[in-house]
């Protein structure tokens, strides 16, 4: 495979990786009486013990640019593994890759190594009220550059909000949450050397910033028959959470000229939107989304994410499922006691 | 690649499957009176069914209606399911609506809380 070759692949890969739009799965959060089931678009907002074995992705992106006319468009599919330690009941560190089989043109390999700290800054039981606050760093030279896997580490800072509404009066809204992310993702070289023109002129890459921001709006059957109203019917309903994702990623600063033909021009917002559905068993979560992609730049047809998620601190709870240091109470600030002394 | 994709969907299933026997936190499952129903007439106990087993010693239940605290038992477990608890009402409850709290601690040391509705006709 020819060195240009082998970039504009690590190109193709690079756009479908921030066109599937999916993060590591992480754990499922238990605030008070809510559960926030581990997304499939974005994490859930708080920290646990988890295993995540694995969770899929199907997408099917833009035409591909790197051909003229551009070719047919790529379809790759994603399995990421993930697992989830505490430190502390509101500090987690995490560790996840992804490996990637796509064709147009065809790949198979590791996305490189993630790993992530992040602290539960606020917690408020009673009002099933979380913020978080991580940092997660993608490891350059750890994956295959064929598979899009960066050759540079990137520094990407994030916090997440979760928020249910069972405090309200208003009995059909309290199963309702709603939950959200925005990550800054920094890379550490601004430009990558990507070859040498005919007249011996360096060829660079700008590395951009990326902002990735999404949310969830959530409706939980499970909190519906546990707290408001008893569910008849079929046992399965007394699991599920339903909701609508979505998740879109833009590039802030550095840069570089969108290109003809070149989809999605580095200008171009991408994302996905669609329904999601969560069953909670007693120690594990299944959950399947139909990713439809925002613009054309975000892919061709809808994609289909899909998890397997283990609750360690459950399966578990006096070994690997509990913190390591202190009990199992979060101590974070709570600000509804704080500013209602 | 097929063969990689079916190693994971056994890897999947398999691991689902060895999953189902392990334990949980306790959340409610369903009670009797059910979570916001209507009931002629007084319930004599109140039953509440987790999804995991329950330390009684540790766990507790209370009543309270319109006019205030209900008087009852300490919750005690179903002799035949450690997920299910009872606890015996004091009197007779009036007409009107009641808030059941219930503090539980499942057996794997998890501490899980609830409240719920339900009314008297």
């Amino acid at each position: 495979m020819s060195h240009k070759t082998s970039l504009a692949r690590a190109g193709a890969f690079a756009a479908a990786a921030i066109l599937a739009g999916i993060g590591p799965a992480s754990a499922h959060t238990v605030i008070g009486q809510r559960i926030f089931p581990a997304t499939l678009t974005i994490d859930d907002p708080g920290v646990d013990d988890e295993l995540a074995l694995p969770t899929m992705n199907y997408s099917y992106g833009p035409a591909n640019p790197y051909t003229f006319p551009p070719g047919p468009a790529q379809q790759s599919y994603e399995f990421n593994f993930f697992y989830g330690k505490r430190i502390t009941a509101d500090l987690e560190v995490s560790i996840d890759s992804t490996f990637l089989h796509a064709v147009n043109p065809r790949a198979n390999g590791w996305e490189g190594i993630e790993t992530e700290v992040r602290d539960q800054i606020m917690v408020n039981t009673e009002h099933e009220f979380v913020v978080s606050l991580g940092v997660s760093e993608q490891w350059g030279g750890t994956g295959n550059p064929n598979a899009g896997a960066p050759q540079f580490t990137s520094i990407t800072p994030e916090i997440f909000l979760g928020k249910g509404f069972g405090d309200l009066q208003t009995e059909w809204l309290r199963p309702v949450a709603f939950t959200a992310e925005v990550d800054y993702q920094v890379p550490t070289v601004a430009n990558t050397v990507t070859g040498v023109d005919p007249f011996g002129n360096v060829l660079l890459s700008q590395n951009p910033t990326v902002l990735t921001y999404g949310a969830t709006l959530q409706y939980s059957l499970q909190y519906m028959n546990a707290y408001v109203h008893e569910i008849d019917g079929p046992e399965i309903l007394r699991h599920l959470v339903l909701d609508i994702e979505a998740q879109m990623s833009t590039n802030v600063s550095n840069i570089g000229p969108s290109m003809i033909n070149n989809v999605p021009g580095t200008h171009q917002t991408t994302g996905v939107v669609g329904p999601g559905l969560y069953y909670l068993a007693h120690d594990y979560e299944l959950g399947i989304y139909g990713a439809f992609p925002i613009n054309q730049a975000s892919g061709k047809h809808p994609g289909v994410y899909a998890i397997v998620d283990f609750f360690l601190d459950d399966l578990f709870p006096n070994t690997l499922g509990k913190p390591i240091f202190g009990g199992q109470e979060s101590t974070a600030f709570d600000p509804w006691h704080a500013f209602n002394r | 690649m097929q063969r990689f994709l079916k190693s994971c969907i056994i890897a999947v299933l398999a691991s689902s499957l060895a999953a189902t026997a392990a334990l949980a936190h306790a959340f409610l499952d369903h009670a009797t009176p059910g979570v916001g129903t209507t009931v002629s007439g007084s319930p004599s106990e109140l039953t509440l069914s987790f999804t995991q087993g329950v330390v009684v010693a540790f766990s507790s239940v209370t009543v309270s209606g319109t006019g205030g605290a209900v008087p009852a038992s300490k919750p005690v477990n179903d002799p035949s399911n450690q997920q299910i608890i009872h606890v015996r009402l004091g009197h007779a409850l009036k007409p009107g609506s009641y808030t059941v709290t219930w503090h539980v601690l499942s057996v794997d040391t998890h501490r899980t809380e609830g409240s719920y509705h339900f009314t008297v006709s």
